[in-house]
């Protein structure tokens, strides 16, 4: 900006402030950068911390953020993928050299996270798109859009980006606008002879994560506004924790087939809410079932009570395999490209609905529905119908006529698993092939002579991605198997979810305040759904939170996995059994896949301003430095995919770190620290701008974990912060200490790290504490009156417990950040 | 590298500098009837060989005195194998061959793939390209033969 700028005043109390410098360029958005300003400032901030506001955002604007992050937080590539084929002078193979462009091989790891979190942004910004042009055609792009009369402060990964939150479709559109402005800008820096920087690759991957969030929350918004979805923050704090009602029918024991049922499939709701539309408008709820697989299932129980909630997509084979659906109807993002010849195998009848997925079809959205029916009557088995009206309509008059026609039962017989089974040579084709090592040949031979124990058990811990049936030499249809052997476990899938809620309210956000510093951490389960073993890991994780007094929200597919776990005494639920409430000791499903926005860094940036008036208003670097002082944990559980790479990029952007489950392994970079390397460990006393050294912690950004035992112990570890209350840490070593124990077998070798005095100590491992400081870490303790005399500084000082807690790690209450813009200091350029 | 039993023997006893890393599968699975954790312990006293569990392998070894072994996120021991300076208490010395064991491919894939520095070897049922040396490709009565052979080639 040149120095001829005008000055912009804004006003906070009785102080002036020229804000004209607080933006890169404060052109054309001097009202909106003013507003921000005078409206989530203090008049006490302003005197003391430069202005600094990144509305509409590039990457780079927020890099001082990221560039914290990845040096704290190098990351470590897999390098699984070392030959680069993106350009004409290629392939070039990295390993031991640089490419023709002057390509590294960790820069090209780099440029492949920042490709993964684009396909990922992608993917979503165009759901998000569908859905707002078809709002805006149908209603108006003058309609206004509701919040919810709690969600006092808007939706904050939209703030935290460009200030506002929109308040007519015609602004949404704006948002979006900006939103897919940044795509094309971060997929070009990750082509040839672009950025070459690791750092300023994974902080635009960062970027693409945090724009993701943002258009995951603008979707979650139009469904409730447009689409009446259930919406907490439209409900007053006393109702909602029992809202909504864990009374939803899920799971594939849930669906009456008795009834002609039609399946939707993908991300896009929009033909289920048509078709539930014409059935209440010719009152055929009570004669026709409509399920949903994965995103679309969850979206459908947030808005049609009989709606039944089934699978997640990646285990859709199962629905496939039994012949669930007389009609299926699929859409965008989350549905299989065999899903067309699976659905075939079980003679059911394909709507296929987005331009994404077109199955080389015409599309018919210009015919008429007569027409369209007549050629599926006559033999025609997938139609391509772009309007979701339309679409909806068909696949409720198609699902009336084709039930008869189809066999009541798809399962293979007894005698029929047996004979696939005696096909079986023991190769173990199907062992090597199986990303969870289930099936094996000793487990066909088994069934051979009659025992399906083993098979049966594979039904619940098979993902059904059939690379098993796809391996074996022999064509045995293993996943047909599976299920034939355990028709019982279908029946039994049978369960109450309770629908997503949507974003998390201010006033929850105020009550949680007050038990921050006390609660251990706020876990946020994220994630697809399909993981290698079993079908219950989600649920022990929440159940482990839950009664640790964690405050747990769902989001995402694995959602519905939550919902399988049934306390044994009561037969109730989960979500039944505890509170739907942003709370310790509270398990709240925030919905399906966009709902992956709404449990972690939006509560958090929200928390910021709460409690701390930290500003929030295209202040993401503030926030996000803010967030990372306090004790929020995402877990990420199920497959690599695009998306989830990029959901997890914003939520670490957020300063929230994340554990992946064993599916996770696919990532191609994560971002570990190094707890022995004590120069990394320091944060900035907001005072006075000195460097402390604290506790290593959070130690992970971004962890890979091998089981559900590793992400319950790593919770409470990366949940420790610098500052915190007595009470919260001796909660933090009870859980942490005990999961180590219970789950390992002996207590982790880093606790001592954390210690900085004895009342931080839960009495029930105090003595133990103080006698292990003593005898393997050098600290003078006085056993008989449970003291710490002198602590052993890292640096191998003894020092008495003043100084100690004085010079490692900071007090509760003390200002600190890790940004040196943020040290408190007398600013000059006040008016 | 495929490596016939005899050379994965001779290769363990070789490097001085090495570490068994033990997955969670070791807990799960069975081979020619014998756990296969218990062919990790086999070669850990074999070879007098440090063990670093991970998953959840370390509750069924924290009793056994006769090897050295310690819980780990495998993650952490390969981000502490990046860096120059080798802090992990588990060996004095940075490890220069570690030997894994009982993990999902893909896992044991990315785990290996991110290590530079060092020797790698996998010795479970599915070749593994990205490691320095690797068992081939084995049923589960074939993967019980190579173990046993290394074992027999082990005490030699």
């Amino acid at each position: 900006m040149g120095d001829d700028q005008k000055k912009v005043i804004a006003k906070v109390g009785n102080t002036e402030v020229d804000v004209s410098n607080a933006v890169r360029d404060i052109r054309g958005i001097e009202d909106l950068v003013k507003e921000s300003v005078e409206t989530t400032w203090s008049e006490n901030l302003v005197n003391q911390i430069k202005i600094s506001l990144t509305p509409y955002p590039h990457a780079s604007d927020i890099a001082e953020w990221d560039r914290f992050l990845l040096e704290r937080y190098p990351p470590l590539y897999t390098f699984t993928e070392k030959e680069c084929r993106d350009c004409f002078q290629g392939p070039c193979n990295l390993e031991g050299g640089k490419g023709a462009c002057g390509l590294t091989l960790e820069i090209f790891q780099a440029k492949l996270s920042l490709q993964s979190a684009c396909k990922g942004l992608a993917m979503h910004l165009f759901t998000c798109r569908e859905l707002l042009d078809y709002c805006i055609r149908e209603f108006g792009e003058d309609r206004e859009v509701k919040w919810g009369k709690t969600l006092v402060y808007g939706l904050m990964n939209v703030n935290i980006l460009i200030s506002e939150s929109p308040k007519t479709l015609r602004e949404v559109r704006e948002a979006l606008t900006y939103a897919e402005g940044q795509l094309p800008e971060l997929l070009t820096a990750a082509n040839v002879g672009r950025e070459s920087s690791i750092i300023d690759l994974e902080s635009k991957a960062f970027h693409a994560g945090s724009v993701l969030l943002f258009a995951m929350e603008l979707t979650e918004w139009l469904k409730f506004s447009m689409f009446d979805f259930t919406w907490a923050p439209d409900k007053e704090l006393t109702e909602i924790p029992a809202y909504p009602p864990p009374t939803s029918e899920a799971g594939l024991g849930s669906v009456d087939r008795s009834k002609p049922v039609i399946v939707f499939m993908g991300n896009d709701f929009l033909s289920a809410w048509m078709a539930v539309k014409y059935m209440k408008d010719n009152s055929l709820e009570d004669k026709i079932e409509v399920a949903g697989i994965g995103s679309v299932g969850h979206d459908m129980i947030r808005f049609y009570d009989n709606a039944r909630l089934l699978i997640s997509p990646t285990r859709a084979n199962k629905v496939f395999r039994l012949g669930m659906g007389d009609v299926i109807v699929l859409s965008d993002t989350c549905c299989k490209i065999d899903a067309v010849e699976e659905a075939l195998k079980t003679d059911s009848k394909i709507i296929t609905t987005s331009f994404t997925q077109t199955y080389g079809l015409e599309d018919r959205a210009l015919d008429s529905v007569d027409d369209i029916l007549s050629d599926l009557e006559k033999g025609t088995h997938v139609v391509l119908i772009s309007d979701p009206k339309k679409a909806g309509e068909v696949a409720v008059k198609l699902v009336q006529k084709v039930k008869d026609k189809r066999k009541s039962s798809y399962l293979l017989s007894t005698d029929e698993i047996k004979k696939y089974a005696a096909k079986c040579t023991d190769c173990d084709a199907c062992f090597k092939a199986c990303p969870a090592s289930l099936i094996s040949g000793r487990i066909l031979k088994s069934a051979m002579e009659g025992d399906f124990t083993k098979l049966a058990e594979i039904h619940d811990k098979s993902s059904y991605c059939g690379k098993c049936e796809q391996a074996c030499p022999e064509n045995i249809p293993l996943m047909d198997i599976f299920l034939a052997a355990n028709p019982q476990a279908i029946e039994e899938d049978n369960f109450k979810m309770r629908p997503g809620r949507g974003a998390i309210t201010s006033n929850e956000i105020r009550d949680i305040a007050i038990t921050m510093f006390s609660m251990p951490s706020a876990v946020s389960i994220i994630g697809c759904g399909n993981y290698p073993g079993a079908g219950s890991q989600v649920a022990e994780m929440a159940k482990e939170f839950v009664e640790c007094n964690l405050s747990v929200v769902v989001s995402g597919c694995i959602a519905q996995d939550v919902a399988r776990y049934k306390y044994p005494k009561t037969g109730k639920t989960l979500f039944e059994t505890y509170p739907a409430l942003y709370n310790p000791r509270c398990l709240t499903n925030c919905g399906g896949c966009s709902a992956q926005a709404l449990g972690a860094s939006a509560p958090f940036y929200k928390l910021g301003y709460i409690a701390f008036r930290n500003p929030y208003k295209s202040a993401l670097a503030q926030q996000a430095d803010f967030v990372y002082r306090f004790a929020a944990v995402v877990i990420m559980w199920g497959p690599a995919t695009d998306i989830a790479y990029a959901v997890v990029a914003g939520h670490i952007r957020a300063g929230i770190p994340v554990i992946v489950g064993p599916y996770g392994s696919k990532f191609k970079r994560y971002l570990l620290g190094n707890k022995y390397d004590r120069s990394k460990w320091w944060m900035l006393h907001g005072n006075t701008g000195d460097k402390g050294e604290t506790e290593p912690t959070p130690e992970h950004m971004l962890i890979p974990v091998e089981t559900v035992d590793e992400a319950i112990a790593l919770v409470p570890k990366l949940s420790f912060t610098t500052q915190e209350m007595d009470v919260s840490r001796q909660n933090k070593f009870d859980l942490y200490l005990n999961a180590y124990k219970k789950r390992f077998g002996e207590w982790p070798d880093d606790w001592h790290l954390f210690v900085k005095k004895e009342t931080e100590m839960p009495m029930t491992k105090k003595a133990k504490m103080l006698r292990l400081l003593e005898e393997e870490q050098g600290w003078e303790i006085d056993r008989k009156r449970g003291k710490i005399l002198k602590a052993k500084h890292r640096d191998g000082r003894l020092l008495v417990p003043g100084d100690y807690v004085y010079e490692y790690g900071f007090k509760s209450g003390q200002y600190i950040t890790t940004l040196d813009r943020l040290v408190y200091q007398v600013r000059k350029d006040r008016v | 590298m495929i490596l016939a039993p005899d050379e994965t023997a001779k290769l363990i006893k070789e490097e001085k500098r090495r570490l068994l890393v033990a997955g969670s599968i070791c807990n799960d699975l069975e081979v020619g009837g014998k756990n296969l954790l218990d062919y990790v312990v086999d070669i850990a006293k074999l070879t007098d060989t440090p063990i670093v569990a991970t998953g959840s392998t370390m509750f069924h070894l924290k009793d056994n005195k006769e090897i050295k072994a310690k819980k780990m996120m495998a993650a952490d021991l390969v981000n502490f194998l990046r860096v120059e300076k080798w802090e992990e208490p588990i060996t004095p010395e940075r490890p220069e061959l570690l030997v894994f064991l009982g993990y999902y491919p893909d896992i044991v894939k990315m785990l290996v793939s991110t290590i530079r520095d060092g020797k790698t070897m996998v010795l479970d049922n599915r070749y593994m390209n990205e490691a320095t040396y690797s068992a081939p490709d084995m049923s589960f009565n074939e993967w019980a033969e190579y173990l046993d052979n290394v074992i027999d080639n082990l005490k030699k």
